[in-house]
């Protein structure tokens, strides 16, 4: 076997805390950032039973400004952006005229005409010029500023992450979701989400990229007591693949409309957005695929791109997400399969090196929790 | 520091061999192991296949990667490690004992003339 070798890539603003807290690399959408800091099996364990601190400055950070802002992040979203109340924030799609996601993400309203938008890793750009030229279509008065260099953005997720925002002097509510507080956590201003990525109680932090260092060490110190550990994207993605939550990149990969992708509850039908004409018309012909979960039979482990089969061996879709679920112990998975293979229960096939392995269609999330 | 035992022998790619008269016992090492970490499975061949040198004869998974496993010697498996199916992350725990893989009845011991020492593996993990 060949140990991966990792070429030198962009470091975020947190590389040598991350370098010392014993943290491996990998390459990100052009930064590198930590994959596990002990073991992804451990990290993982934290998160559900006690907490873990994820450094996500990777992702993006647009400011949406200007009269104008709630009204083209309503046409340029599923979500009815405009009716936000100040300090909340909804999950919503950004479709292409197809329908297609060209990007999920979190948008809050901080302000009456001040919007945040956190875009995907390396989706700040593409999704800042969409909106622009969107906004220019519309004859829209609107300001978009691309913050992501200069924001960093930490998770703190699991059932101690309550009292460890309070013991770093940030106490925030857990309860209502999407909404963004501001507090001050080492001196520092952070806004504080009440989101997550992993199923499991907890926030994310949105801090100056300059005093992202202080801060994240402010909540790795306030956390020793209850068990924190440091988080890589190793686990991110074991956690979040259990919760049933999508990975743009895999679940959204060549094109998904958010009917296809299990995000048809978010869409807002009554009101007007870019896109909607195609998903109007997918969702009367009700013939498009259905991402759904499998849980393999076996031991073997399915992955992104492995082909699902029908119990006769016949090509059905393919898998865009896989792992061994380190809460279950089985290998689970997300697939896109035709609407006659969607239901709970039904039998498949998982091709892994040549070889069909069986498995069975179930509801997401893998995990119930409260 | 990884551990690399002296009385085996190794092969460029991470395998390792116990030679015992025709009997090659074989897994991969602690360097390895302590690079893909989280181990959560092993794909073996059946008793009874035949590999030759350097071919591949299964693959050890960790959460994030899927990595070939190259037989170092020529020969028949002739018993494989039952107790990874339950327990992978014995690879992890004990790379060169319980965490064995599989054993060969080798078509040529002179074979294990071409596999490194001890000292030289070591050497190529330092570079």
């Amino acid at each position: 076997m060949d140990p991966f070798r990792f070429p030198r890539r962009m470091r975020g603003p947190l590389h040598e805390l991350h370098e010392r807290l014993g943290a491996r690399f990998v390459d990100f959408s052009g930064f590198q950032m930590p994959v596990q800091y002990t073991s992804i099996k451990k990290e993982h364990e934290a998160v559900r039973q006690r907490a873990g601190l994820f450094d996500v400055s990777h992702m993006g950070n647009l400011r949406i400004d200007g009269p104008g802002a709630g009204d083209l992040l309503s046409y340029a979203t599923v979500a009815q952006a405009a009716r936000l109340e100040e300090g909340a924030g909804v999950y919503t799609v950004i479709p292409d005229e197809k329908g297609q996601i060209l990007d999920d993400t979190i948008v809050y309203r901080f302000e009456e005409d001040r919007f945040y938008m956190v875009p995907n890793a390396g989706k700040n750009e593409t999704i800042a010029d969409h909106l622009r030229t969107l906004a220019e279509r519309q004859g829209l008065d609107v300001n978009i500023t691309d913050a992501s260099r200069e924001t960093c953005i930490f998770a703190l997720q699991g059932p101690a992450a309550i009292e460890i925002l309070k013991h770093a002097g940030a106490a925030t509510p857990e309860h209502p979701r999407f909404r963004l507080h501001t507090r001050e956590i080492a001196g520092q201003l952070a806004w504080v989400a009440t989101t997550g990525y992993t199923g499991e109680t907890g926030y994310e932090l949105f801090v100056d990229a300059r005093s992202g260092p202080e801060v994240f060490q402010r909540l790795m110190d306030a956390g020793t007591d209850h068990g924190i550990l440091p988080v890589g994207l190793g686990a991110r993605d074991t956690l979040r693949l259990e919760a049933g939550l999508a990975l743009a990149g895999n679940e959204f990969e060549g094109g998904r409309t958010p009917l296809e992708a299990r995000l048809g509850w978010a869409i807002s039908w009554d009101h007007e957005f870019f896109g909607k004409a195609a998903l109007v018309k997918q969702k009367e012909e009700g013939t498009h695929d259905r991402l759904v979960g499998l849980r393999m039979r076996d031991k073997a482990v399915a992955r992104t791109h492995y082909p699902v089969l029908d119990e006769n061996g016949e090509p059905l879709g393919m898998v865009t997400s896989g792992t061994k679920s380190p809460t279950l112990g089985d290998s689970i998975a997300m697939a896109y399969v035709p609407p006659t293979h969607a239901k709970k229960g039904t039998p498949v096939q998982v091709e892994i090196r040549g070889k069909p392995h069986p498995a069975e269609v179930v509801k997401m999330p893998f995990l119930k929790k409260n | 520091m990884a551990e690399v035992r002296e009385d085996l022998r190794y092969a460029k790619s991470h395998e390792w061999a116990r030679i015992e008269g025709e009997l090659a016992t074989i897994g991969i090492t602690d360097y390895a192991q302590n690079e893909l970490t989280d181990i959560v499975y092993v794909e073996t061949p059946e008793v009874g296949d035949a590999f030759e040198a350097g071919q591949e004869f299964g693959v050890v998974e960790s959460v994030k990667s899927v990595s070939e496993l190259y037989a170092p010697v020529t020969g028949e498996v002739v018993e494989v490690n039952e107790a990874l199916e339950e327990k992978p992350e014995l690879v992890n725990e004990s790379p060169f004992d319980g965490g064995w893989i599989i054993k060969l009845r080798m078509d040529d011991p002179n074979e294990t003339k071409k596999l490194l020492s001890a000292a030289d593996y070591r050497k190529t993990t330092e570079e």
